[in-house]
C-alpha cells in the first residue's frame, strides 16, 4: 500500500509549513500549495490520499474550488479549514461535498484525527475495490483479453464511476489507470456533452433502461490532454447484487471518420459530377448495352433516363452518320473501346434525339476494366453546336477582316463580304444595297449567290428595285439605323419581294446598316430558305461587322482625301511658277518642289533634299554671306526689302525666304522661294540701257543748252563782225567770240568727262566726294533744278573701288530724285561718313516725301510716281542693283511733306562680285 | 502814242522785248535788232520782263517778245503763258538751246508765234521778227479800229 498522500492549499506559507511537517512526521506523503487554480491543476493531473483546503485563498473563492475538486475526484476527502467559520460557510462547504471542518486556530491532535479517519474510510474503499479485483481476476482470460484489447475497455459503477481502465483505455485517453479508476465518466467528454450524459444516467438510474444500451453509438470523448476525438463505443450494463455496471467498448474512429467523409464527400461529389455535369455521361456493359447515364445524357438526347437503361446506345442514338447514311457497329469508336480496350475520342460525328433531330458531338469512350478484365466502358459526350456556331462566327468576323484588310475600296470588298458571310453563317444570298442621296432610296449594288442556289430571279427583282426608307426589309434598316430579322419574308407585310422570294424559296432574313460619318451608308441583307429564328449573337456580330465595313469607307475615304490633298499639293507645289525649297535650322534641304529640282538639280534631275542650300545653288561665296544674314533675320518682323538675286550657271534667280512653321513644337524652318528671272533681267537690262539713254539724253539736252547759249553768242558776234568797220568794236566782238568758244569747250570738256567714264569698263579708286560733286553738277544743268540749295557735310572717306560710270549713275539718280521732289525749291543736304566699317552716304531732300504705302515698292522696277512718260521707273531699282552689287545697302526714310533721306552703305572693302554684269 | 510810234525810223519798225537770263546771248541779239532798226527792251528775268511790259501808259509798247525757254531761276513755259494770258496781241517768239518736240508742241498750243533753236542766223532771227511784228500790226489794226 503505497504512502497516504496529502494536498495542502493554504495561502499562509508559514501555516503549510507547520502542516507539512506535522503530517510528514505522522508518515504522509505531502504536497503544498497557495493558490486554488494551482490546486485543481494537480488534482487534474493525480490521485491525492485527501486534501486540506483553506477557504481563503488569494485567487479563487474557496467553494468553486471546492466543488472542482470534488467534481475532479469524487473519492477525495477534503478537510476544509476556514478563519472564521460561519453556520453558513461551514454547512455550505459540508454540503459541497467536503469531508469535515475546521475552523483556525486549530490544534495538530484536530487535524491527525481529522486525517486517520479520512484514511480509514478511503482503506475501506480500497480494499472493496480489491476485493472486486480479485473476483475478476479469476477471470484471467477475461482480463487479459480486455487488458489486451486493441479497443478501449471501460466498466463503470452505477454513478458512472469507471472501475475498471485497460491498456487501450490508457493509450487512447492518456489517463493512468490510477489516474482514472473511481473518475466518473465525465473527464472522458468534453464539457458540452456532459448535461445529456447526466441526465441519460439519471435515467437509466430511474427506469434501468436506456435506449443506448446494446448499440454502438458515435461519440466524441476527451483526452488527459484536453484534445477531442471522434470515438466509437459499444455499450452494455449488467447488473450484480453489488449494483448495475456499464461496460463500454470504446474504439478511436479519427481515421475511420475521417475515411468515410472522404468516401462520403468523393461520391456525393462524383454523384454531383454525373448529375451536374453539362457533359453526358454513359456507361456501357461488354454488350454494349446502357448501365447507367447521367441526366444531362438523357436532356441532351431528349430521352428519360429510365428509357434508356440497358439498351443498346448505338441504335438509339448513333445509329446514322450526319448524312442520314447509316452507322455500322463495327465502325463505331465508342464500341471499339469494348473490343480493344483503348481510350477513343471523336470530335466531329453527331448524335440523334429522341424527336429525330441531331446534334454535333464530341465524346470520349473510356474502357472500363475490373480485376484485370474489361467490364465495359464510360463514354462522356458533349453538344458541340454552340462552339461549332461560335467558331463558324468566329469565322464569318475573320474572314470579313481579311477581305477588308486587302481590299481598297468597298465595290471590291462588298462581294467577298457577301460570300465570307454566306458560306460561313449558312446563308443563301447576300445583297449590299447602297443610299443613292439624290434619289433618296436604296439600289442594289453587288449580289452574292450560293453556286447553283437559282436565285437569279430574286437577284434580277432586287438589282431593279429602288427602297425609300422604310420599304422593305433594307428600307426598314435604313430608317431604323439598327439591324433587323425577319422570320418568313414571304409573310412579311412589308416586303415588296416577298413575291419573288416565295418562288424562289427564300424565307429567314436579317440585314444591318452600314454607317459611314454617323449616316447609313448602305444595307446588307442575306436570306435563307430555311424559317430561321432570329439569332441574337449572329446579329450583335453583323452589326459589328456593319461598323467595321463602315470603319473601312471612312478609312479609305480618309486616305483618299489626303492622297488627293497631298496630290493636289504637290501639284500645286510644282506647278508654281517658283522653286519651293525648305530648309532647316542647320539649312540642309528638307524639301525641293519639282522646278526646284529642275532648276537646281543638274541634268540629272538630282534630288536636293538632304544637300547643303549652300552647295545646291552653287552660290558665290559673297552671296553665301548675305544669304546666311537673310536666312538669320527670318521671321524677325522687318519689313521685307526688295527680293534679292543671285546668278548660278548663267541664269539669275530671284528669291524670297519666309518663315515657315509647319506643327507648333518643331523648330522653326525657313521656305524659299526661287524664280528664274534671267528673262526678265534681260529685258531689264535692255530697259536700264534705255534708261540710260534717256537720262544720258536729258544731259545732252542740258548739255545743248549750256553750248547753243555761247555758240548763240558767237555766231551773233561772228554775224556782226563781218560788218562791222569799227575797229574798236571788231576788237570787242572778237574777244566776245573768244571767250564764248572758252565757255564752250569747258562745257564740252565736262560732258565729255561724263561719257567718257560711262564708256570705260574697268574699275578705279572712286572718290565718292568728287561724283557727288559732279553728280550735282550734272543734275544742275537738267531742267528741273530751279533754286534748290545745296548743303554738303563731307567726313574724310576712304576710296571705294568701283566703276565710276556706275557711282555716277547712282548719285544722277538719287540727286535728280531728290530735285524733282523738290520741286526747284528747297535743300539738298549731302553728307558722307564712316561708321561701322562702312561708307556711308546720305542724301537729303526736304521735298514732298514718299507715301508710306508707297515705301516698300519704290525699289521695285518700274515702280513710278510721276506722270507716264516723265520717268521710266527704273532708276531706285537701277541704283538699288547698283549697291547691292558693291555689297552695299540702301535705306530710305521718308515723312511725307518733310522730304527723304536715301542712306547708301558700302563695307568698307568693296569688291565685285565675280559673274556679275 | 501812234504819232510816237512813228516819230522815228526805229519806232516805225517796232520795239522788241528781249527775254534771256545769259548776257552772252543777249547781247549780240540786241546789237543785231538794233542794227536793223528795231528798238529792243532787255529783261535778265520774268520780273524785269513784267515791269517792262507794264512801264509808262501803253500796254502794247511792246511789238513783239523773244525769250529764252530755258532759263535757271525762271520757267520758261510759265514766262510764255504769262505774256499770252496778259498780252494775247503781243506775239512770242520762244528761243531755245535744244530741239525738242514735246516743247515745241506745248508752245504751239500757247500760241506761240515761232520757235527759234539756237544758235541762230542774224537773218533768220530778222526774217521771225519781221513777221511777228507784221501780224502784230494787222492785230493791233483791227484792235484800234
Amino acid at each position: 500500500m503505497p504512502v497516504p498522500s496529502v494536498l495542502i492549499v493554504d495561502d499562509n506559507p508559514d501555516i503549510r509549513d507547520s502542516l507539512s511537517d506535522m503530517l510528514i512526521h505522522e508518515g504522509y506523503a505531502v504536497e503544498s500549495i497557495g493558490h486554488g487554480a494551482e490546486a485543481i491543476r494537480l488534482v487534474k493531473q493525480k490521485r491525492y490520499g485527501a486534501a486540506i483546503l483553506d477557504m481563503q485563498l488569494p485567487d479563487l473563492d474557496g467553494l468553486s474550488v471546492l466543488k472542482v475538486l470534488t467534481e475532479l475526484d469524487p473519492n477525495l476527502p477534503i478537510v476544509v479549514i476556514t478563519a472564521h467559520g460561519t453556520m453558513e460557510t461551514r454547512s455550505g462547504s459540508l454540503t459541497r461535498g467536503a469531508f469535515a471542518y475546521l475552523t483556525k486556530p486549530y490544534d495538530s491532535g484536530e487535524v491527525k484525527a481529522i486525517l486517520r479517519r479520512v484514511f480509514s474510510v478511503k482503506g475501506l474503499e480500497v480494499r472493496a475495490e480489491h476485493v472486486e479485483q480479485a473476483l475478476r481476476a479469476s477471470e484471467a482470460r477475461f482480463r487479459t483479453l480486455v487488458e489486451s484489447a486493441t479497443d478501449a475497455i471501460v466498466l463503470a459503477d452505477h454513478r458512472g464511476h469507471i472501475i475498471s481502465w485497460n491498456q487501450a483505455a490508457e493509450r487512447l485517453f492518456g489517463y493512468s489507470k490510477q489516474d482514472a479508476l473511481g473518475r466518473p465518466l465525465t473527464i472522458l467528454m468534453p464539457a458540452r456533452y456532459r448535461p445529456s450524459y447526466e441526465a441519460a444516467l439519471a435515467q437509466l438510474e430511474r427506469t434501468g433502461r436506456s435506449p443506448l444500451l446494446g448499440k454502438t453509438l458515435e461519440f466524441t470523448g476527451l483526452t488527459q490532454s484536453g484534445r477531442e476525438l471522434p470515438l466509437e463505443l459499444s455499450l452494455a450494463s449488467w447488473t450484480t447484487p453489488d449494483g448495475t455496471y456499464y461496460s463500454g467498448i470504446i474504439r478511436d474512429i479519427s481515421e475511420r471518420k475521417r475515411a468515410e467523409d472522404a468516401l462520403r464527400r468523393l461520391s456525393r461529389h462524383n454523384q454531383l459530377l454525373l448529375d451536374s455535369a453539362g457533359d453526358g455521361i454513359y456507361g456501357l456493359d461488354r454488350e454494349g448495352r446502357t448501365t447507367f447515364i447521367n441526366p444531362a445524357a438523357a436532356r441532351m438526347l431528349g430521352w428519360e433516363i429510365a428509357d434508356l437503361l440497358d439498351r443498346p446506345m448505338h441504335d438509339v442514338v448513333h445509329h446514322s452518320h450526319a448524312d442520314g447514311s447509316p452507322y455500322p457497329l463495327e465502325t463505331c469508336p465508342i464500341y471499339a473501346a469494348l473490343k480493344d480496350g483503348a481510350v477513343h475520342q471523336v470530335h466531329n460525328e453527331i448524335f440523334w434525339r429522341k424527336d429525330g433531330t441531331r446534334f454535333p458531338v464530341e465524346y470520349v469512350s473510356t474502357p472500363v476494366h475490373e480485376d484485370g478484365s474489361l467490364v465495359g466502358a464510360v463514354v462522356v459526350f458533349k453538344d458541340i453546336s454552340e462552339r461549332k456556331r461560335a467558331g463558324s462566327l468566329q469565322q464569318t468576323q475573320l474572314a470579313v477582316s481579311h477581305v477588308l484588310a486587302a481590299a481598297e475600296t468597298l465595290e471590291d470588298a462588298a462581294p467577298h463580304i457577301l460570300q465570307a458571310v454566306c458560306e460561313t453563317a449558312e446563308w443563301e444570298i447576300g445583297l449590299l444595297w447602297l443610299v443613292d442621296h439624290r434619289a433618296r432610296a436604296l439600289r442594289c449594288e453587288t449580289i452574292w449567290q450560293k453556286p447553283d442556289a437559282g436565285l437569279d430571279e430574286f437577284a434580277a427583282l432586287s438589282r431593279a428595285t429602288a427602297l425609300p426608307p422604310g420599304v422593305g426589309l433594307p428600307g426598314r434598316v435604313w430608317a431604323a439605323g439598327d439591324t433587323a430579322w425577319v422570320l418568313d419574308v414571304v409573310n412579311d407585310p412589308n416586303f415588296p419581294r416577298a413575291r419573288a422570294a416565295a418562288r424562289v424559296g427564300l424565307h429567314a432574313a436579317f440585314a444591318f446598316p452600314i454607317r459611314v460619318g454617323g449616316h447609313i451608308h448602305g444595307v446588307i441583307e442575306f436570306f435563307s430558305h430555311a424559317v430561321r429564328e432570329p439569332d441574337g449573337t449572329l446579329l450583335k456580330m453583323m452589326a459589328d461587322i456593319g461598323l467595321k465595313i463602315g470603319q473601312f469607307v471612312e478609312r479609305k475615304q480618309a486616305a483618299q482625301a489626303l492622297v488627293r490633298a497631298y496630290e493636289e499639293t504637290e501639284k500645286i507645289l510644282a506647278s508654281l511658277p517658283g522653286a519651293i525649297l525648305i530648309v532647316d535650322g542647320r539649312q540642309e534641304i528638307v524639301y525641293a518642289n519639282a522646278l526646284a529640282v529642275q532648276y537646281f538639280g543638274g541634268h540629272h534631275r538630282a534630288t536636293l533634299v538632304r544637300r547643303r542650300l549652300h552647295d545646291a545653288l552653287k552660290l558665290p561665296p559673297p552671296a553665301r554671306e548675305r544669304l546666311d544674314r537673310e536666312l538669320a533675320a527670318v521671321g524677325a518682323g522687318k519689313p521685307r526689302p526688295p527680293d534679292p538675286e543671285f546668278e548660278a550657271d548663267k541664269r539669275v534667280y530671284r528669291y524670297r525666304l519666309f518663315p515657315l512653321v509647319l506643327r507648333a513644337g518643331e523648330p522653326p524652318r525657313t521656305g524659299m522661294i526661287v524664280w528664274d528671272v534671267t528673262e526678265e533681267r534681260q529685258i531689264q537690262d535692255h530697259l536700264l540701257q534705255a534708261e540710260k539713254l534717256a537720262s544720258l539724253g536729258t544731259m545732252v539736252s542740258g548739255m545743248a543748252h549750256e553750248i547753243n547759249n555761247p555758240v548763240q553768242a558767237i555766231l551773233g558776234m561772228a554775224e556782226l563782225l563781218l560788218e562791222e568797220r569799227e575797229m574798236e568794236k571788231v576788237r570787242e566782238y572778237a574777244s566776245d567770240i573768244i571767250g564764248y568758244a572758252k565757255h564752250v569747250s569747258g562745257v564740252v570738256r565736262d560732258f565729255a568727262s561724263y561719257t567718257r567714264v560711262t564708256s570705260r569698263d574697268g574699275e578705279c579708286e572712286v572718290d565718292l566726294h568728287e561724283r557727288l560733286a559732279e553728280a550735282v553738277k550734272m543734275v544742275r544743268r537738267g531742267p528741273h533744278f530751279g533754286y534748290v540749295e545745296v548743303v554738303t557735310a563731307f567726313e574724310p572717306v576712304p576710296l571705294l573701288r568701283t566703276r565710276k560710270a556706275e557711282i555716277d549713275q547712282l548719285f544722277i539718280n538719287l540727286i535728280n530724285n531728290a530735285v524733282q521732289a523738290m520741286n526747284g525749291r528747297g535743300r539738298l543736304t549731302l553728307s558722307t561718313a564712316v561708321e561701322q566699317e562702312q561708307v556711308v552716304v546720305r542724301i537729303d531732300d526736304t521735298g514732298c516725301g514718299i507715301p508710306k504705302a508707297m515705301l516698300h515698292k519704290i525699289f521695285d522696277p518700274f515702280f513710278t510716281t510721276k506722270e507716264p512718260g516723265k520717268g521710266t521707273g527704273l532708276g531706285l531699282s537701277i541704283v538699288y542693283r547698283i549697291v547691292a552689287k558693291y555689297g552695299g545697302t540702301l535705306g530710305v526714310e521718308s515723312e511725307e511733306g518733310k522730304g527723304t533721306q536715301f542712306t547708301i552703305r558700302f563695307p568698307l572693302r568693296a569688291r565685285v562680285t565675280a559673274g556679275s554684269t | 502814242m501812234h504819232t510816237q510810234l512813228e516819230s522815228s525810223p526805229a519806232e516805225r519798225l517796232g520795239r522788241v522785248l528781249l527775254v534771256d537770263d545769259e548776257a552772252s546771248v543777249r547781247k549780240p541779239i540786241t546789237l543785231s535788232l538794233q542794227k536793223a532798226g528795231y528798238e529792243v527792251v532787255e529783261a535778265e528775268n520774268g520780273e524785269q520782263a513784267i515791269a517792262a511790259l507794264n512801264a509808262g501808259d501803253n500796254p502794247l509798247m511792246v511789238d513783239t517778245i523773244l525769250c529764252d525757254i530755258r532759263m535757271p531761276k525762271i520757267n520758261g513755259i510759265d514766262a510764255v503763258t504769262y505774256f499770252r494770258s496778259q498780252y494775247p496781241s503781243v506775239p512770242v517768239v520762244v528761243l531755245t538751246g535744244y530741239p525738242d518736240v514735246e516743247l515745241a508742241v506745248t508752245l504751239m498750243k500757247l500760241g506761240v508765234r515761232d520757235y527759234l533753236v539756237k544758235p541762230v542766223t542774224k537773218d533768220n532771227l530778222l526774217r521771225v521778227i519781221r513777221r511777228a511784228i507784221e501780224q502784230h500790226e494787222l492785230f493791233k489794226d483791227q484792235f484800234v479800229a
